[in-house]
């Protein structure tokens, strides 16, 4: 029974946690299908605008523009949102107004979907009544909405003062994961796209009848790369001077990182699975082999009374059978459980308007018949050595007492100090090599998934830890302000904000997004300048030296080694750079590394403040870092800072790590239940282990107790042997699980999670668990058998003729 | 030494009307009816009698396995009706050594670890040394390092009785030592033990349900339906007229 449920959990959670990817991929395929995700989308140039209908007449004009199934223009430009939050207080973040076609909504697998033809917009509540209505009507992110306490019907204001009404929340698929200023990591809170018809986007950003991009459907099958090239020709002809790129699907950051995850994540959860599959199958092939071992001499005598070999087998495969049915039943019960766990947390955690979460059928049948076979092969190996055994060696008497030593002839050589019972613990270990290695492989193995689940975990809080010591390093209630646009360093704007009561000292700062580019790699990063003088905070040097000459770039260490280049090096800075007021165009600069600093964040680059004439920006700013007033808070520095025009956003200088932080929240829970389940496992393993040795040993004992040797002696002799196996246990488990997460951090993340420099770290706490679950477990277990020898009834045990 | 002071007490082995019943299905099973016996220091006793007459049951009442029903085992002195658990421990480690049809050796230990365990638990301080000359006396010296499984039944046996005889307990209690044996090495056990045992004035008792072994004794004690059906001196006969 014990056996079977080890099994289950086992199986069942190698079945429930299999699902993950099938569920998820469906789920991006359902809903990225639903709302006609683009195959090609056509940008102009930043601060470039086309007129309405310019950019479909060059599309159908294209030879292959019977590959073209459908194209809407839109207007997309950045912007603040201010919501007047749940509790009344004004939040102002930075968002991004997207003007689309409208029209009728229609219900796709049970989702409204409305808006523009081509990435639609999956309505979650509410409605969107584009048409007739004196207000401009919007729709917002969902997530946005819920951080902010934004409930529809609402209002919310747009940068430059113009308000909308917010009549319903609702994703698109190029928003589905929507990236804020921090990247990846911005919380979902903090940014949000603004729905709106394109005349309305028109007209409250002043731009009208002007459109900057387009979005298309090809026909399937049809050739993407040869239809964006006559694109962009064909733009080229129709349009002279206007830049324009042309991006696929997969330059969607969240289709990306939507499939990317489904599939590394479920790499993870197979890795779990998988080792808590083979712990279990590990410990339930040792208990149901050994125990099917001790009736060999049952199968020597049957044979010797003539029976058929098959006839023998019956009882143990009987045995191995309930315990397969056992396993089974229960494996489904669990895993179906584990199922509906991630479920609900999918339906709660994927930024997806589709959630397809049916039963992986197939996956738990493939779990399931592994688990069934298990205990049936478990049975049947020493039930076949038990009939090949000659009846007369399987009846003779003392045939187990005597049987072979196993290792024990070679540690009878390294005798250890102390007497006959020193030594005895030891060699009962390697007396039967095989089976010491199954349960050590299984507790070992199972070890091991505690120790990589929580080390993940110790590594995130550690990355995330260097992360806060770095940005909080000399100011702990450093802030972050983000102006709406670039100002020059000089102007009112920037003097009210430095000359508010509310700050001590504040330093003027231009962040500009751009690329560093090393051969074939290429990263995003985020530019800052550092001020001059004495500033507010300046990022750690690891290596090299602070950006000095207009053309040095001090880079986060994880993005020096992605990019193979160090201090002295040179690269390429792809960037953009201001042609006149409002107008950018993209530029590449050759720069100098000129150090490393260790926020592990990968995006970071700072340069010296003279670099702003790279971009074109001289005395111009768009950012300040802040120390608050003495007597203030942040939070209060927050508040007061936020009325204040011009600013976009105000944040704790580690806004970002703290996101993260609460992003790790949901993955810990997933990591909490791996982990319990895996320490219950060394635990059911560990007291198996142990009760079927106190049967095995029964007649050892029995022969101790008739020595004279008292039960406390007795006990620890047994605590001692499953003290070695624990140990044996944990030091494999440790190092499997070091292994593991190394694998975890440097392979698995760095694919998931590229712009984070995740630090491998396995804490105290990581260790002293496995080494609770691993020798704790073994330790103790035997501690519950001490009822059993107590009450042993020592002549009846002496007098079993075996 | 304790064991010495213990070889003084006479009678060494006091069995006053001690039985062993059981209650089964409210029937009484009297597994050892009344049985009065008493062995001194140095005599060699065989128990013999048919299967079920008791044999085991009375070795296991003075071997402070089993307790009494009825009567009173007195042994070195000590009643063990009124022991505790742990003297009765106490009393095993010190006044007896077991020697069992199985042989019961540790397969995770060498021979001379086997015998040493004897000694160990007894709380001899020069287990090592005693393990290794008792150990030669069986004439093993030369399989010191050997595992049970490397020795054949005979020689395991060995390694039981050296087991049992390193402690120097007065008491030595083997039940069918010779049972797994054939007769011609059983044989050699039975003389080889009573070698060994004879100089240094242990009281050995050993139960057999073979006639032909029982000629080895200088008393034979039988057994029929738990009660002592005769108990009368023996004359050792030469072991080599032994035969089946
Ligand atoms: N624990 C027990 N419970 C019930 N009956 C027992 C028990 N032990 C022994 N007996 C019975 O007591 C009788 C004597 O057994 P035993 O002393 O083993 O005989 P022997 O060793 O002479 O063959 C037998 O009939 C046996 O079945
Ligand atoms: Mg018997």
């Amino acid at each position: 029974m014990a056996i079977g449920l080890l099994l289950a959990g086992g199986v069942g959670l190698a079945a429930g946690l299999g699902s993950m990817r099938d569920w998820r991929v469906d789920s991006n395929d359902a809903s990225f299908g639903a709302l006609n995700v683009h195959d090609l989308r056509v940008q102009a140039e930043q601060g470039s605008f086309i007129p309405t209908g310019a950019l479909l007449d060059a599309a159908e004009a294209i030879p292959d523009a019977d590959e073209i199934t459908a194209a809407s223009e839109r207007l997309i430009l950045p912007t603040q949102i201010t919501a007047v939050s749940g509790d009344g207080r004004p939040v102002t973040t930075p968002g991004q107004i997207v003007g689309v076609e409208t029209g009728p909504a229609r219900s796709v697998d049970g989702v409204e979907v409305t808006g523009p033809p081509v990435d639609a917009v999956g309505l979650k509540s509410g409605e969107w009544q584009a048409t007739d209505r004196p207000r401009t009507t919007a729709v917002l992110d969902p997530q946005y909405a819920d951080g902010n306490g934004i409930v529809p019907p609402a209002r919310v204001e747009l940068a430059g003062g113009a308000s909308v009404e917010v009549t319903g929340l609702g994703t698109s698929p190029e928003t589905f994961v929507v990236q804020g200023p921090g990247g990846a990591f911005s919380g979902e809170s903090e940014f949000s796209p603004v729905f709106v018809p394109l005349h309305s986007a028109q007209r409250l950003t002043g731009r009208p009848d002007r459109v900057n991009d387009l979005a298309l459907v090809l026909r399937p099958g049809s050739d993407h790369a040869a239809v964006a090239r006559q694109l962009e020709r064909e733009i080229d002809r129709k349009l002279p001077g206007l830049g324009v790129t042309v991006t696929d699907t997969d330059d969607i950051d969240g289709y990306r990182i939507l499939y990317d995850d489904a599939e590394n994540d479920q790499q993870l959860f197979d890795v779990f699975a998988f080792l808590i599959l083979a712990g279990a199958t590990f410990g339930a092939f040792n208990l149901i082999s050994r125990t099917v071992e001790a009736q060999r001499r049952e199968i020597g005598v049957g044979m010797a009374l003539g029976l058929e070999p098959r006839r023998l087998a019956i009882r143990p495969m009987l045995m191995g059978l309930q315990i397969a049915v056992v396993g089974v039943l229960f494996g489904v019960v669990v895993g179906l459980a584990v199922n509906e766990w991630l479920r609900g947390l999918l339906i709660d955690q994927l930024p997806l308007p589709i959630v397809k979460t049916d039963l992986r059928s197939g996956t738990f049948a493939q779990r399931a018949a592994i688990g069934f076979l298990i205990p049936l092969l478990a049975a049947a190996w020493p039930v076949m050595r038990g009939v090949r055994v000659t009846p007369i060696e399987a009846i003779r008497s003392g045939f187990r007492s005597s049987r072979g030593g196993g290792l024990a002839p070679l540690l009878a050589h390294v005798p250890l100090p102390g007497g006959s019972l020193a030594q005895m613990p030891a060699r009962n270990v390697v007396r039967a090599p095989r089976r010491t290695a199954l349960t050590v492989l299984a507790s070992g193995a199972v070890v091991a998934v505690a120790v990589s689940m929580s080390g993940m975990l110790d590594s995130f809080q550690a990355t995330i830890d260097r992360n806060t010591e770095e940005t909080l390093k000399t100011a702990p209630e450093r802030l972050t302000v983000t102006l709406d646009r670039f100002y020059d360093e000089r102007s009112p704007t920037v003097a009210t904000v430095t000359g508010s009561d509310a700050v001590a000292t504040a330093d003027e700062k231009l962040v500009i997004p751009a690329k560093l580019r090393s051969g074939d790699e290429e990263i995003e990063v985020s530019l800052n300048t550092l001020p001059t003088g004495k500033p507010v905070w300046t990022p750690t040097v690891s290596s090299g030296h602070l950006p000095v000459r207009p053309d040095e770039v001090l880079l986060a260490e994880s993005a020096a080694s992605d990019l193979g280049v160090e201090a002295g090096q040179s690269l390429t800075l792809v960037h953009p750079r201001s042609t006149g007021p409002g107008r950018f165009e993209s530029a590449e600069t050759e720069v100098t590394v000129s150090g490393t600093h260790p926020d592990p964040f990968r995006f970071p680059v700072y340069m010296a403040s003279a670099s702003s004439s790279v971009f074109g920006l001289p005395g111009v700013v768009n950012s300040l870092d802040l120390v608050p007033a003495r007597d203030l808070t942040g939070d209060a520095a927050k508040r007061s800072l936020a009325g204040l025009p011009g600013i976009a956003s105000v944040e704790s200088a580690s806004a970002l790590g703290e996101s993260l932080e609460q992003g790790l929240e949901d993955f810990a829970s997933i990591i909490r239940v791996v982990v319990a389940i895996a320490v219950v496992l060394v635990l059911l393993i560990a007291f198996n282990s142990t009760a079927i040795n106190a049967d095995e040993r029964a007649r050892e004992h029995a022969t101790m107790f008739a020595y004279g040797l008292p039960l406390r002696s007795v006990l620890r002799l047994a605590v001692v042997e499953s003290l070695i196996m624990g140990v044996l246990a944990t030091a494999i488990g440790l190092i499997l699980g070091v292994a593991i997460l190394g694998w975890v951090v440097n392979v698995n993340l760095k694919e998931v999670l590229p712009e984070l420099g995740t630090v491998t770290s396995l804490s105290s706490g990581s260790i002293i668990l496995a080494a609770l679950a691993g020798v704790g477990a073994m330790a103790l277990a035997p501690v519950l058998t001490v009822r059993r020898l107590r009450r042993m009834d020592v002549p009846s045990t002496l007098r079993v003729v075996e | 030494m304790e064991s010495d002071t213990a070889r003084t007490v006479d009678p060494l082995i006091d069995l006053r009307g001690a039985g062993r019943h059981y209650e089964i299905g409210g029937r009484t099973l009297k597994a050892l009816d009344e049985v009065s016996l008493t062995v001194s220091a140095g005599e060699f006793v065989v128990i013999l009698g048919p299967s079920g007459s008791g044999k085991t049951t009375l070795l296991n009442l003075i071997g402070a396995l089993d307790t009494p029903t009825v009567g009173s085992v007195v042994i070195a002195g000590e009643d063990l009706a009124e022991s505790s658990r742990a003297d009765l421990f106490a009393l095993r480690r010190h006044r007896i050594g077991f020697i069992f049809q199985t042989f019961n050796l540790f397969p995770g230990l060498t021979a001379l670890e086997n015998v040493r365990f004897g000694g160990d638990i007894a709380g001899r301080s020069d287990a090592a040394e005693a393990a290794m000359g008792v150990l030669g006396r069986v004439g093993l010296g030369d399989r010191a390092d050997h595992f049970p499984h490397e020795l054949s039944g005979g020689e395991q046996q060995r390694v039981a009785i050296a087991r049992a005889l390193v402690a120097g307990n007065p008491v030595v209690l083997a039940d069918e030592p010779t049972g797994e044996l054939d007769f011609q090495t059983g044989v050699q056990i039975l003389e080889l033990l009573h070698e060994v045992t004879h100089t240094a004035g242990t009281a050995v008792l050993i139960v057999t349900h073979n006639r032909e072994i029982a000629r080895v004794a200088d008393r034979i004690v039988e057994l029929s339906s738990g009660r002592i059906e005769s108990d009368r001196p023996n004359e050792p006969a030469d072991m080599a007229e032994l035969h089946w």
